[in-house]
């Protein structure tokens, strides 16, 4: 069988019978040849064939002359040229051999354009998941860097330390220290005629490294206001050199 | 040609990725360009009372200056407090740690506070009267927590 996109003819067998191809016949199945065995997607052939050519093309247009092609070719021994993928579009049968001969009047070389324009377009498709695979990384290392670069006091470990007053340890403290430390802020509290509500936020940090009876070591404090649900401003700072001696 | 040229674009890829990475480790953790924040604190030391205001401003990475204005309850009552540390050649210590050396602490007319009675305040701010070290932590939008190696010292406000 031989297939001449020139005059949208086939010529079959040893009768030289030639057939005659509808013009977007012929153009499907010239496409589909030089796919190569590639996906044809049905948007790029409704392009290719009706759009260019000033047509509106149709899904049901293309079934339709699909379906034309398929039994004109299974009609003269050709069966399953093309693979159709449901949904999506048609792939050549890579299992039937196919050969190029040039001759006189053969116009192959017009419609080399389309299988470059659609190499282009693959290319521009790794190209695009190639900066995809460099920005996406990227994107998100700007993102964990901007919200890891501040203090993020929602995500803190904010701890109630009375009705509606929460507090925010700045280092990690053990489940006593915590028990103690809750204390010594509403002591703090108290003795600095603060009220602390939902509209504030305490900081609090206690450093004693060489822990005795004695002392409770260096005491920070911090009273803030909560500002547009949780960002703090406005705090006034307390520091206590020794909150036990200062406190007794 | 087509490798050729998706190996260049590739290669300028990363070098734009290696630009922008560079930009932000450096904007987050090397400088604090023209960073000026101010707060108030009471300090409860050992004999004394202190109610201050503490101004820091940081120049690049290399100057600095801290003005400590208030009033300290003393056992001999009532004292104003106007200081200011001046603070060269900072250095990078670890990730929001600065060092600087103090060139100077210099007294205002209207300091009334002895330097025997502002020592518990400096020996809190630094140990050592020639350098000083800040943890300077970014923690809510405009709100800065500013440490020393001993303990946090007070909070402030960007402006």
């Amino acid at each position: 069988m031989l297939f001449n996109p020139a005059d949208h003819t086939i010529e079959c067998g040893d009768n030289d019978e030639f057939i005659k191809l509808s013009i977007p016949a012929s153009q499907l199945l010239e496409l589909l040849i030089l796919s190569e065995g590639e996906l044809v997607t049905r948007d790029y052939l409704l392009t290719e064939v009706w759009d260019k050519n000033g047509l509106r093309g149709s899904n049901n247009n293309l079934n339709q002359y699909m379906s034309m092609l398929r039994r004109t070719l299974a009609n003269h021994g050709c069966d399953n040229l093309f693979i159709t993928i449901p949904k999506i579009g048609f792939r050549l049968n890579t299992d039937i051999k196919i050969e190029t001969r040039s001759g006189p009047g053969d116009q192959v070389n017009e419609p080399e354009n389309r299988p470059m324009r659609k190499q282009n377009g693959k290319d521009l498709k790794i190209l695009v998941i190639a900066f995809l695979c460099i920005l996406v990384p990227l994107a998100v290392f700007i993102a964990l860097k901007q919200s890891t670069s501040h203090y993020d006091i929602v995500s803190s470990d904010l701890v109630e330390v009375a009705p509606g007053c929460k507090a925010l340890y700045l280092h990690k403290f053990s489940e006593n220290e915590k028990i103690r430390a809750k204390v010594q802020i509403n002591e703090m509290l108290k003795d600095l005629k603060l009220k602390c509500d939902a509209g504030n936020t305490l900081l609090f940090d206690n450093v004693d490294p060489i822990p005795d009876e004695n002392d409770y070591g260096r005491t920070f404090f911090s009273y803030c206001h909560n500002v547009s649900g949780k960002t703090l401003a406005n705090c006034t700072d307390f520091f206590y050199s020794d909150w036990k001696r200062h406190h007794e | 040609m087509n490798r050729k040229k998706y190996a260049i674009l590739f290669l300028s890829a990363l070098f734009l990725v290696g630009v922008v990475f560079s930009f932000f480790e450096t904007k987050s953790d090397d400088k604090y360009e023209d960073f000026r924040c101010n707060g108030p604190t009471r300090y409860f030391l050992e004999n004394e009372e202190i109610m201050v205001n503490q101004d820091l401003r940081v120049s690049g990475h290399d100057t600095a200056y801290l003005t400590l204005e208030g009033y300290a309850s003393t056992s001999e009552g009532r004292k104003k407090l106007h200081r200011i540390i001046y603070m060269n050649n900072g250095k990078k210590a670890y990730k929001h740690s600065w060092l600087f050396n103090i060139t100077n602490i210099h007294k205002s007319v209207n300091d009334t506070l002895s330097d025997r009675e502002f020592e518990p305040l400096l020996m809190e701010l630094t140990g050592d009267s020639s350098l000083i070290s800040f943890d300077i932590n970014h923690l809510s939008e405009n709100l800065y927590l500013i440490g020393t190696p001993l303990s946090y010292i007070f909070t402030c406000n960007g402006y």
